[in-house]
């Protein structure tokens, strides 16, 4: 008796032990987390989730302005250099862009917004719609279509950052891989990559948002931009470089990289996307250039990527003097001498042209209007003072405790809001222009040419 | 919740009943199992005369346990022939062969903590201890009087170079927040204070007895899924029977900061700085006016040249300490209590106008109550409870932010104050380093925790004898909390003209508080132990556990480990011993949903004490003679935080519409594992241990092989193209494999005893497998190098000459110029890229070591601590050590002083100069590797106790004064440029160098 007691408490302990840990009622796992069944609800006839996924495919489309470094692209070409020594940018004009060492290798990025594309096309058809006699099912319906043929369009735009960069590149078509799939994939070539770019812009355009587009969804894909990505993507195959002028001489590595065989018929189907565009009759150039660009919406552009408003511009290229407590004012960019000489007169003649009207003596006068939008020179006004770019003015001060500032006494002012008499920033309007009306007439006058 | 506590409840209720039925006085009778027993009698001393009361001596024959009584008498029957030990905390362990005389008088000798007995010594294992001489554990233990003779607020800190096996790097010298980081044969190990994994270093040194390292399978296999880092165990001070002893210790110390990189002052700053323009094809910038401006220090407003370290920092701080103990009992209760509070202040300078204290000083309050309970002769029980408060402060620009400017900041930046008292900045430097010190208010963090450990135990000598049944909790709770009252100020920088422009702005102190962190955690515990030696044979030690530890962090979900474990040993005549071991836990992150998945993790271990048999008894050299070797497998548990559940999570918000709006995205996270598991190691450990001419010199030796497989770590053939990231999965595979040796000699004479103890450990490892992507060359594989090797450039010094660049392969888009580095073209086509990168830097076997001597004379003690490090390497980099980064506005140091140039071509030790990022120069690569290797005399410590006739006049039982230093000398690689070789990043709080002196008194 006695010793069953004995051995029966040490049991009766572990069993109480066990128990407790079995039979705690708690929250085995985060329930707060959202899982693919709740993104693609198919219960949820707003799609509210699902609305939200395909939101997150347009972060990855490319952002523009100073993306290298803090520096504008062009800063690596003969049109400006960085007001920074030792920059990233200069990585383009010192030639040092390797496979390891690329500010803009773009490649994850493009392919991460693909996948996610796959995601929802895979996965929207199965989120629910209202009942077809309830009054949102039409707009439901017509905005599904809308969706869809934005991922689309988004995933062509993706494949065609990528083949610009690097020709032809793997297509992975609708698939989603996961880990165990075998994804040493070959690259298809550059042909079959302009051609499935091509045929996804011409499947999507007709279910894309028709032009007007509402203030409400200003930024979101409208038909234009199809037919705009078409006229570039064929502008950049007709163009020598993939148009049988690669660089490469194996055939096999010529196909990936570009066209094997010149075609000068390729420059057809350039005017033919132009002309579609023009055919909309819907898209114009705006008569005030700078408004191009701090206007959100305008009918000059036809697709931009939306971001808050911000003074960022401002501050990293307004001319360095500005810089104070209240005032963020960095002037990282100067503009070339080369660049400045390329703006004709007003009168649309180039300055070294006779009649031009030039004066060497008063270099700024009587220049286009793109010219006074674009650059600061000395002597123009912003921010309540006059800009002073000669040697030890305000904002080319020569001061050890300055050092940035301009390197050619010019600063870039294109795509700033106009400060001309205010004394600080404010946030203003900084969508970076992927399609702009006047690019799809260039690129008309360039295949004509 | 609510079942929990009420288990608890029963847990103590359920140990309490059974101990009531079998309750009846505890009454000795003699247990005659042979014709021949003596009835023994005896009285037990300290070498003082003392008795000692409720000592428990523990007969060979397993059958009985002796406790004395309050006079330090005792009575047993046994068999002449028997051995009987005693094992007491505070006291050499004392072994017995019974004579024939039935009288004994028995003497403990008090420890010393003498190096020749600490090996007699028993192991403290994770859940139970064992007599040193019959485990196969891979063990190396430190004491509270090596402990106790560094200056430090963290353990951690008093274990460099005193264990076998344990590297330690002081990454930081914040007070507070200075803890080393540990790494036990390269793994990082658990922390175990009392048998409860506590992550807590820094507490009251003088409340640890002792410090164990675990290292092997068969030490640690109990951890189960813990246990693959091994495991550093401490074991606090517990109460002692008798009568009550009090000791206080004060202790002041001085710290400097050490390991300071020299910066250049202003006109060499300057003309360095025109040198790197000319260098890069740029104008200069400062003229020969500006040049001798600075030389001339003629006007301290235009040409400034602030030595900003005299400007913010004192040039020592304080470190107080002040500890009370009180220890004592009797048969019935037993404690240990200790109190102490540390203050340590920062080495910041502050205002008299300030009211509140911006230094960034350290305080903290820490009590141990360690309280032991016989309820009756069977049923024991005890709380252990730990309190700290830890209190600091620092200016409301952040320690942090300070020492980075203090970095960041030229000389001749600007001027401490403009001509007209304002704070001096500009458009570069807008934080006036002296303003962020003294002028912008103030932070604190207070952080308070307790650790309460509760047991009870049962005997059960009735069932059978030797058995026992513990229960155990323990709690955590910790809170810490911030305090933000800082302010921003406003610095001018003053123009040619007079007039002064404003940077930032003078705000008002913002009032600010906030939960840093909070987390609790508990523990359950119950165990059942045997432990007997049968006929003086057969020894058992046989231990099964089940545990459960249930970690909350925060907002987390509770990450509970849970499981059960145990452990068999057997030893014939302690001659020979085998243990298995094993754990059987797991923790609740696993799929479908939140599982717990528990792994088996066994180990065994044998051993051969070689003095123990016939042949070598007679012996008089060879004291004791183990060889012992073990295997087995461990565990290592990181989950992550559910990362088997795909997750979908916001995105960066996305703007649509003319206002823009802002919208909510969402976007699938990193690829869930379904698969996850936890890491897997296969240890093996064999080692002999001696002690010969009366363990006057011992020694140990140990090799081990490691090996680690199922490690968490991306893929390495990885791609973008699958459109997310990869998750961890488990497919590294790592060996480790190394030598400890430890070897001491001491002696003690009458009045002067000595010691010299040393270890060194070397430590190789390997990469198995990393499932690495296809590389054309071989060079370039990183399977089969050293874990966490370096790749990079090997260079081949420096470019002398134009000739020497166009007969040599260049980097890609760069037009080297005589002065920059030159690297080997390992495929030699005349193109330094990717594929001529290499190991580089050392790949022999990494080697530590510690030397610890001392001496006694009468009262006089002296001891020392030389501690090394070997092979290993230091990589020169960033902005603490280059010139002019952080895009040309950067520090410029003495070393860089030493650059190329066409005068100083053959000893150059820095390339040319340049302003900001140099690709040719900054790649990593070899050139910036130099020796990490040192050698430090870490601790020195000189006592003296002061003569009974004196002390006993003043009643008192002993009085010792003491002075230590800590840091005192290091001997390292000069082209460290006299930074110290543990602080990696110059950023960081240097590390002290103290000069202590205490008084301990004992009444």
């Amino acid at each position: 008796m006695k010793y069953k007691l004995i051995f029966s408490a040490p049991v009766v302990l572990a069993l109480i032990l066990t128990a407790a840990i079995s039979c705690r009622k708690v929250e085995l796992e985060p329930v707060d987390w959202i899982r693919q069944d709740l993104v693609f609800d198919t219960v949820d006839a707003n799609g509210t989730l699902a609305g939200w996924f395909l939101n997150d495919i347009y972060n990855y489309m490319p952002g523009g302005f100073n993306r290298i470094g803090n520096d504008f692209l062009d800063a690596s070409t003969d049109d400006a250099i960085p007001s920074r020594n030792n920059t990233l940018v200069e990585y383009y004009s010192k030639g040092r862009i390797s496979v390891i060492n690329n500010p803009d290798a773009y490649w994850g990025n493009s392919y991460f917004g693909i996948r996610k594309v796959n995601m929802f096309l895979a996965n929207i058809n199965s989120v629910a719609l209202p009942v077809p006699t309830s009054t949102t099912y039409a707009a439901t319906v017509l905005s599904r279509q809308y969706w869809r043929a934005e991922a689309r369009f988004l995933r062509a735009m993706f494949y065609w950052e990528l083949v610009k960069r690097y020709g032809g590149v793997p297509l992975v078509g609708d698939k989603i891989f996961t880990l165990e799939d075998d994804i040493e994939l070959p690259r298809n070539t550059f042909d079959e990559c302009v051609n499935y770019i091509i045929s996804e812009c011409d499947k999507v355009k007709d279910s894309l948002r028709k032009e007007p587009i509402a203030a409400t969804d200003w930024g979101r894909i409208p038909r234009g931009a199809a037919i705009a990505l078409k006229c570039r993507v064929y502008l950049y195959a007709a163009s020598p470089l993939f148009n049988g002028g690669g660089i490469e001489s194996d055939a096999a590595k010529k196909a990936m990289t570009g066209y094997v065989t010149a075609d000068p018929a390729r420059w057809q189907k350039v005017i033919d996307a132009a002309e579609e565009l023009r055919a909309l009759n819907f898209y114009t150039i705006l008569p005030t250039f700078a408004s191009v660009f701090t206007t959100k919406q305008n009918t000059e552009v036809i697709l931009a990527k939306q971001v808050a408003n911000t003074a960022s511009l401002e501050n990293t290229q307004s001319p360095a003097g500005y810089n104070s407590a209240s005032v963020s004012s960095q002037g990282l960019t100067s503009p070339s001498q080369n660049f400045v000489d390329a703006f004709p007169m007003a009168n649309g003649l180039a300055i070294n042209e006779t009649g031009s009207g030039y004066s060497a003596a008063n270099p700024h006068a009587g220049r286009d209007q793109r010219f006074a939008a674009t650059v600061f020179y000395n002597g123009v006004r912003w921010l309540s003072r006059n800009v002073e770019t000669f040697e030890g003015g305000k904002d080319k001060p020569n001061l050890s405790s300055v050092q940035v500032q301009t390197k050619t006494g010019y600063y870039l002012r294109k795509f700033l809001a106009d400060f001309t008499n205010s004394t600080t920033f404010s946030n203003q309007s900084h969508n970076f222009i992927h399609f702009r009306y006047a690019e799809t007439l260039l690129n008309y006058a360039e295949a004509l040419n | 919740m609510k079942f929990r506590h009420s288990f608890l409840l029963f847990i103590i209720c359920g140990v309490v009943a059974c101990n009531l039925v079998y309750a009846a006085p505890f009454k000795y009778k003699p247990v005659k199992n042979s014709v021949s027993a003596i009835d023994y009698t005896g009285k037990l001393s300290d070498r003082e005369g003392r008795p000692l009361a409720a000592i428990k001596m523990q007969l060979s024959s397993g059958e009985l346990t002796v406790t004395t009584s309050k006079t330090g008498t005792f009575a047993f029957s046994a068999n002449p022939g028997d051995t009987l030990t005693i094992n007491n905390a505070g006291y050499l362990p004392l072994r017995l062969i019974l004579p024939e005389n039935p009288l004994l008088t028995l003497v403990l000798e008090t420890d010393m903590n003498l190096i020749s007995t600490e090996s007699l010594k028993p192991v403290e294992l994770i859940y139970t201890t064992s007599p040193s001489n019959v485990t196969s554990a891979s063990n190396d233990a430190v004491y509270s009087r090596d402990i106790l003779k560094s200056p430090v607020t963290s353990f951690r800190n008093a274990l460099t170079g005193r264990l076998a096996g344990l590297y330690t790097a002081q990454g930081s010298g914040l007070p507070g927040a200075d803890g080393s980081s540990l790494s036990l044969r390269g793994q990082a190990p658990v922390i175990i204070i009392d048998g409860v994994v506590a992550n807590l270093t820094t507490f009251d040194l003088e409340e640890i007895e002792s410090i164990t390292v675990l290292k092997d399978a068969v030490g640690t296999a109990m951890l189960g899924i813990r246990g693959s880092g091994g495991a550093v165990v401490v074991t606090t001070k517990k109460g002692k029977a008798g009568k009550q002893q009090l000791s206080f210790t004060a202790q002041t110390a001085s710290q400097k900061p050490i390991g300071v990189p020299k910066t250049l002052r202003s006109y060499d700053y300057a003309r360095l700085y025109n040198e790197a323009l000319v260098n890069d094809g740029l104008p200069v910038l400062y003229s020969d006016a500006d040049l001798q401006g600075y030389q001339n220090q003629s006007d301290p407003y235009k040409y400034p040249d602030v030595d900003w370290r005299n400007q913010v920092l004192e040039n020592s701080s304080r470190f107080n300490k002040y500890t009370l103990s009180a220890t004592g009992g009797n048969k019935f209760a037993r404690y240990f209590v200790s109190l102490e509070h540390i203050n340590q202040s920062g080495f910041l300078k502050t205002a008299d106008s300030n009211s509140y204290n911006t230094n960034n000083s350290f305080k903290a309050y820490l009590i141990r109550t360690n309280v032991d309970v016989s309820v009756t002769e069977k049923l024991t029980g005890g709380i252990y409870l730990l309190g700290r408060i830890l209190n600091a402060n620092e200016p409301g620009a952040t320690t942090g932010s300070i020492l980075s400017n203090l970095l960041g900041t030229p000389s001749n930046a600007y001027p401490v104050f403009n001509a007209n008292g304002s704070l001096g900045g500009s458009q570069q430097f807008q934080n006036n380093i002296l303003g962020q010190t003294v002028a912008s208010g103030y932070r604190q963090n207070y952080k308070r925790d307790m650790l309460v450990n509760l047991y009870l135990r049962r005997t059960f000598d009735e069932i059978t004898k030797g058995l026992y049944l513990q229960a155990k909790v323990a709690y955590y709770a910790s809170l810490s909390e911030d305090i933000n009252r800082s302010k921003s100020f406003a610095v001018f920088q003053q123009s040619s003209t007079g007039t002064y422009s404003q940077f930032g702005t003078n705000g008002i102190q913002a009032n600010g508080s906030g939960i840093d962190y909070q987390g609790r955690a508990d523990y359950l515990e119950l165990k059942l132990g045997y432990d007997r030696i049968f006929g003086n044979k057969h020894g058992i030690n046989a231990l099964l556990l089940i545990n459960r530890d249930n970690a909350v962090n925060g907002s987390e979900l509770p990450y509970t480990i849970s499981g059960t474990s145990g452990k068999l040993s057997y030893n014939f005549k302690g001659k020979y011993f085998a243990e298995a071991v094993f754990g059987y836990n797991g923790s609740n992150r696993y799929p479908p949903e939140g599982n717990t998945k528990r792994g088996f993790f066994p180990a065994i271990g044998v051993g051969w004490n070689i003095e123990q048999e016939d042949f070598m008894k007679s012996n008089a050299v060879v004291s004791h003679l183990k060889l012992y070797g073990s295997y087995g497998k461990t565990g290592a548990d990181d989950p992550g935080y559910f990362t088997y559940v795909q997750r979908f999570f916001d995105a960066s918000t996305t703007f649509f519409g003319t206002g823009p709006t802002g919208n909510t995205s969402i976007s699938q996270l990193v690829f869930a594992n379904p698969n996850i598991s936890w890491e897997k190691a296969n240890k093996l450990n064999v080692g002999i241990d001696g002690g010969f001419f009366n363990n006057r010199l011992g020694f140990t030796l140990e090799y081990y092989k490691n090996k680690f497989y199922d490690l968490l770590q991306q893929r390495g053939r990885n791609s973008s193209l699958i459109g997310n990231t990869y998750p961890n999965e488990n497919i590294g595979q790592n060996r480790y494999s190394g030598w400890e040796a430890q070897v001491s000699w001491s002696e003690a004479k009458s009045s002067f005893q000595y010691f010299v103890a040393a270890n060194a450990s070397v430590q190789k490892s390997e990469v198995l497998f990393i499932d690495e992507v296809y590389t054309p060359y071989d060079w370039m594989k990183r399977t089969g190098q050293t874990v966490g090797r370096r790749f990079g450039y090997i260079a081949e010094g420096l470019f002398q000459s134009q000739a020497e660049i166009n007969s040599s392969a260049t980097t890609v888009g760069y037009t080297p110029q005589p002065g920059d580095i030159k690297y080997k073209d390992l495929n030699n086509d005349k193109v330094i890229d990717q594929f001529d990168v290499a190991p580089i830097g050392t790949d022999k076997p990494f080697i530590f070591y510690g030397v610890n001597l001392g001496a006694s004379w009468k009262g006089f003690d002296f001891s020392a601590l030389v501690q090394g490090v070997h092979n290993r390497d230091t990589y020169l980099g960033g902005a603490s050590n280059w010139a002019f980064q952080g895009g040309g506005f950067g520090q410029a140091y003495e070393d860089n002083l030493n650059r190329w140039t066409p005068a100083n071509a053959t000893n150059a030790t820095y390339p040319r100069l340049n302003i900001g990022t140099n690709t040719n120069n900054q790649a990593t690569s070899s050139y910036w590797i130099v020796s990490g290797n040192y050698i430090r005399l870490k601790n020195v410590e000189v006592g003296y106790s002061l003569p009974n006739a004196i002390i006993s006049k003043a009643k008192l039982q002993a009085a010792r004064l003491f002075v230590n230093g800590f840091n005192l000398a290091t001997s390292s690689s000069s082209r460290l440029g006299g930074r110290d070789p543990e602080v990696t990043s110059a950023f960081s709080y240097p590390n002290q160098k103290l000069i202590n002196l205490g008084i301990n008194i004992k009444f």
